[in-house]
């Protein structure tokens, strides 16, 4: 029958509608065969129309069942499935209610497992909120520590552990450990002992721990914030300060030793000037004297100010020279007269030597002036009373070699590498004792450099120096014979 | 009228001479010293009635000086004057505790200097007088 001919699956409610169909279908055939020999036309009509109302009846209900069929079919292939996958559920084709709840059926599990796909995406790409903000601490370069009621560490990133250069097998992993602990070598624990050990106090506070005696050993900003008032639980951010430190210390040093700079001819001036106001029996030589003594200090002043600007355009990387012809002999006489106030401040013995024929250079003059005067003022600042100081000048044909020689307190050869750090002052108390900026080196050494020159440097501790400013000849214009 | 003995410790030449300058057309005898310990030297050599004294100096800063003075017998109640520069202050516990009531900050008049030697001076003179009554 046409019923069976569509179907060729084996389910149960199947095999009941072709079994009906058939049955029908029999019963039809066999009245007719009875009725068709012993009984009328009319009977024979009444059987036909019988048997078309049996074959009508069936199709309907063919259709009726039709997507009850085709369910049963996916159904019956599901439960021979392994596994059940939204995949493997399929659309009905048929239209009624039964096929629209299927399909909606079906539909809703695969969105369901495009929404359980989506989700597993995010979370391998993203971890959940609480692995998001462990990552986002152990990143961070501060420390941060909580702490229970009782000041011990329940938790701590591992910036502390490196911040404060502890031994992980030593330090932290051996159980709960005071918070304070993690500071016992510092050197100022003693007068913070308190507030780290204060566990009752709420309120936020801020203090500074010292890793040793100087800045450089390290300096800690430690923070505590209550997390609960409660349980007494407290967060502890623990920063490393040290490079701060220093730039401020750096910092102070320079405004220190530039007042002190600047303070100096200020004075001289001042105290000289009223003398002369004073008036009285001065007599016209010391008069004399004391307006020259106002002059070179008002000219120590100009210089204190430019080599201030030339620091400020060094430190801002925009230093630039303005060249022109110079003679290097008047350059070297312009040097000595600018050094004369500082050489009058100590007993020592100077000595110029400029050879003849010197080659004019084509430089920046007041640039290469300041950088002498600074290379002479290291030489004056820091050889006793007695010593001598000379500077020299030579060229060949390559270089043209201005040297500072003095016979000073000299550096020690550890020192000598630094010395042209900028800021960098020496240990030796014998510096330490006499101000300055720590900048004349490195500003004469960049002077030098944008010239194509260097700075050499020869010393021997508590013997004296040697700076040698050498610029290439490349810039001279040799002065005919 | 015997000339007042001053010592000047400042190691910066160039204001020494001019405070030397005005001390003597003050009428003082004045020594110089360019450090500390050329100040107790000079000290050594013969006394003085003031001593004006730079803070900030080479070897014995002016400081080391004061409080290796003021513990030493001969030279407990010797007049100072103390000069320091302006922004360098030192804690007034630490004047107090020296007996250092002048103090002089540069930049100074050298008038303002000339006052000051003689007011030490005359309350020296006067402290002497009253103990010795």
């Amino acid at each position: 029958m046409s019923t069976a001919t569509v179907v060729n699956s084996g389910s149960p409610l199947l095999r009941n509608t072709i079994a009906l169909h058939a049955a029908l279908g029999l019963m039809s055939l066999l009245a007719a065969t009875i009725f068709v020999n012993s009984a009328d036309t009319r009977i024979l009509w009444l059987l036909s129309i019988l048997m078309a109302l049996v074959l009508m009846g069936g199709w309907a209900l063919q259709r009726r069942l039709a997507t009850c069929i085709e369910i049963d079919r996916r159904l019956t292939f599901l439960a021979g499935c392994p596994q059940v996958s939204p995949q493997s559920l399929k659309h009905v084709s048929t239209s009624d209610r039964a096929a629209t709840g299927w399909n909606r059926l079906v539909d809703s599990a695969c969105v369901q497992r495009l929404l359980d796909d989506a989700q597993h995406l995010i979370t391998d790409d993203h971890p959940n909120d609480d692995s998001i903000a462990e990552h986002v601490l152990s990143t961070l370069s501060d420390g941060i520590c909580v702490t229970d009621s009782t000041g011990c560490v329940l938790w701590q990133n591992g910036a502390v552990a490196s911040l404060l250069n502890l031994d992980k097998l030593n330090d932290i992993d051996c159980g709960l450990r005071p918070f304070h602990e993690l500071f016992r070598s510092f050197s100022n624990l003693e007068s913070h002992r308190s507030f780290l050990t204060d566990h009752r106090t709420v309120a936020p506070m801020t203090f500074e721990l010292k890793r040793g005696q100087s800045t450089v050993d390290g300096v800690f900003r430690v923070s505590r914030q209550c997390l609960s008032e409660a349980e007494l639980t407290c967060l502890w951010t623990v920063r490393d300060i040290t490079q701060q430190k220093l730039s401020l210390e750096t910092r102070d040093l320079f405004v220190t030793a530039a007042t002190h700079e600047l303070r100096t001819p200020l004075c001289n001036i001042r105290a000289y000037a009223e003398t002369l106001i004073a008036g009285g029996d001065i007599d016209p030589t010391d008069e004399r004297q004391f307006l020259n003594v106002i002059l070179s200090e008002a000219s120590r002043l100009d210089r204190i100010i430019d080599d201030l600007l030339s620091i400020s355009h060094m430190q801002a990387g925009s230093m630039t020279l303005d060249r022109h012809e110079t003679q290097i002999d008047r350059l070297m006489r312009e040097v000595q007269d600018s050094i004369r106030p500082l050489l009058d401040q100590k007993s020592l013995e100077f000595e110029a030597t400029i050879p003849p024929r010197l080659p004019e250079l084509n430089v920046d003059k007041n640039k290469l002036l300041a950088a002498l005067v600074n290379l002479l003022g290291n030489a004056i600042k820091y050889t006793p009373d007695g010593g001598k100081i000379g500077l020299e000048a030579e060229h060949d044909g390559h270089e043209v070699r201005f040297h500072v020689v003095d016979t000073g307190i000299g550096i020690a050869p550890e020192e000598i590498p630094k010395l042209f750090q900028r800021f960098y002052r020496s240990s030796d108390p014998r510096v330490s004792d006499i101000q300055g900026t720590g900048l004349g080196l490195a500003f004469a050494q960049d002077v030098a450099r944008l010239h194509g020159g260097r700075i050499d440097v020869a010393s021997e501790l508590n013997k004296g120096s040697r700076f040698s400013l050498i610029l290439p000849t490349a810039l001279a214009k040799l002065t005919p014979a | 009228m015997t000339r007042r003995q001053v010592i000047v410790a400042e190691d910066n030449r160039v204001l020494q001479d001019v405070i030397r300058f005005n001390l003597v057309r003050a009428g003082f005898d004045v020594r110089t010293a360019t450090e500390g310990g050329q100040v107790l030297q000079l000290l050594k050599e013969s006394p003085a009635d003031l001593l004006i004294t730079d803070c900030q100096m080479p070897g014995m800063s002016g400081l080391e000086l004061c409080i290796h003075l003021r513990s030493h017998p001969d030279y407990r109640d010797l007049p100072i004057l103390f000069c320091t520069a302006k922004g360098l202050e030192i804690d007034p516990l630490t004047l107090q505790d020296l007996r250092l009531p002048a103090i002089l900050c540069k930049p100074f008049s050298p008038r303002a200097l000339i006052e000051k030697a003689h007011e030490l001076i005359r309350e020296s003179v006067v402290a002497a007088q009253s103990h010795s009554n």
